[in-house]
């Protein structure tokens, strides 16, 4: 898949493994150690329009964000949910999106307006143990973030441990 | 009763969480003990010893619990499990968009949360229209009504050690109006910042940054 952005807290012998064979186009960002947390301020929406004020390497994951075919997370499961770093990247990740909002008449629920015409696949792989509601959770979670990021297709998938997840290839 | 309140808003002044832990305090009597925590410090597992209720206050951040948060609450998993095993957890979390089922999700994670942790839930309250909290007063009367009744019936739990169903509400106002403002007020802070709303949309440009 053209253009893949993926984010990923894998330990360092799963991610060797997993994303060795990856398309020359892709950008890995490595969450861990975790990058500087949002604060809340909305720069990145009225002051530096698409890109967070807190300059560290996230920024780097802002720009390969931006007009992306794919968006693959590997993610610790926790609490139905990402971990928290990969979450604190996706936090620092809202530039992607406009402040302004549309109606989404279908689900009758406000969302963002897009910065970009292009639209993502947006891939969850959750790795560790997970209860049945967790799981029931976080499919739902995704479904939302795909909502939100205006995703072409959403899709999660759980692995009892990140050494269980499938190498990333062409297809991934 | 020994009551926590944890304000999970990264922000250091004028969040909207503040003001929501601000109103739940002014209704516990002075024979409750408050402990107040959060903002970017996290707290120390002491501070949750022998708690009744840990309320905590956050924003929606990505449809979930805000990564910071999310790592605190975390670390303290097994900590609570010990310090507060009687601990009621209470929440109330709000978000930008109008509609206050879209905090849902993010009132699932901390449920899980609460069963890994050990701990009894409470009752939560998910707030649309967040964005207000700071715009009008929080009280009988004007658009935050439904707000200040939902977390009055989230007090009165709380305080008695009760149980309850969750609560969704959101200003009284039409959707369209909060649109309108929301909008207008994106464009001023932006034109503060020398940007015009073509700025504001505009795409980052691809790669790395330069």
């Amino acid at each position: 898949m053209a253009d893949t952005v993926i984010i990923h807290d894998l330990p360092p012998k799963e991610a060797g493994r997993l994303l060795s064979a990856l398309p020359a186009d892709s950008f890995v960002f490595n969450a861990l150690p975790a990058v500087n947390h949002c604060m809340g301020c909305f720069d990145c929406w009225t002051k530096t329009p698409g890109l967070c004020v807190i300059r560290d390497r996230h920024q780097e994951l802002a720009h390969a964000l931006a007009g992306c075919g794919a968006l693959i997370i590997l993610s610790r499961c926790v609490y139905g949910g990402l971990s928290p770093a990969v979450k604190v990247a996706m936090d620092r990740s809202i530039g992607y999106m406009l402040p302004y909002f549309y109606l989404d008449r279908k689900r009758d629920e406000l969302h963002h307006q897009p910065r970009y015409k292009e639209r993502m696949v947006l891939r969850w792989h959750l790795y560790g143990e997970a209860t049945r509601e967790e799981r029931r959770t976080a499919e739902a979670l995704a479904a939302a973030n795909g909502v939100n990021l205006l995703a072409k297709e959403c899709r999660v998938s759980f692995y009892p441990a990140a050494g269980d997840i499938p190498p990333l290839g062409g297809a991934v | 009763m020994r009551l926590v309140l944890w304000n999970g808003s990264p922000k250091a002044k004028g969040s909207a969480s503040a003001v929501f832990l601000d109103y739940l305090a002014g209704q516990a009597g002075p024979e409750h003990t408050l402990c107040r925590v959060g903002g970017l410090k996290a707290p120390a597992a002491a501070d949750f010893r022998g708690a009744d209720a840990l309320v905590l206050a956050f924003p929606l951040y990505v449809d979930g619990i805000p990564g910071h948060l999310l790592g605190m609450l975390e670390a303290l998993e097994a900590d609570l499990r010990v310090l507060a095993p009687e601990a009621k957890v209470y929440a109330v979390i709000n978000c930008g968009f109008f509609e206050a089922g879209q905090c849902a999700h993010a009132m699932e994670l901390l449920r899980h949360w609460c069963r890994r942790a050990g701990l009894c839930w409470g009752r939560g309250v998910c707030i649309g229209g967040g964005g207000m909290a700071n715009a009008a007063p929080l009280g009988r009367g004007g658009p935050l009504s439904p707000i200040a009744r939902a977390l009055d019936a989230l007090a009165a739990s709380v305080l008695s050690g009760g149980l309850g169903e969750d609560l969704l509400v959101q200003p009284a106002l039409p959707r369209r109006l909060y649109v309108a403002a929301a909008h207008l007020g994106w464009n001023k802070t932006g034109r503060k910042n020398g940007l015009s709303k073509a700025d504001l949309c505009a795409p980052l440009e691809k790669g790395a940054p330069r």
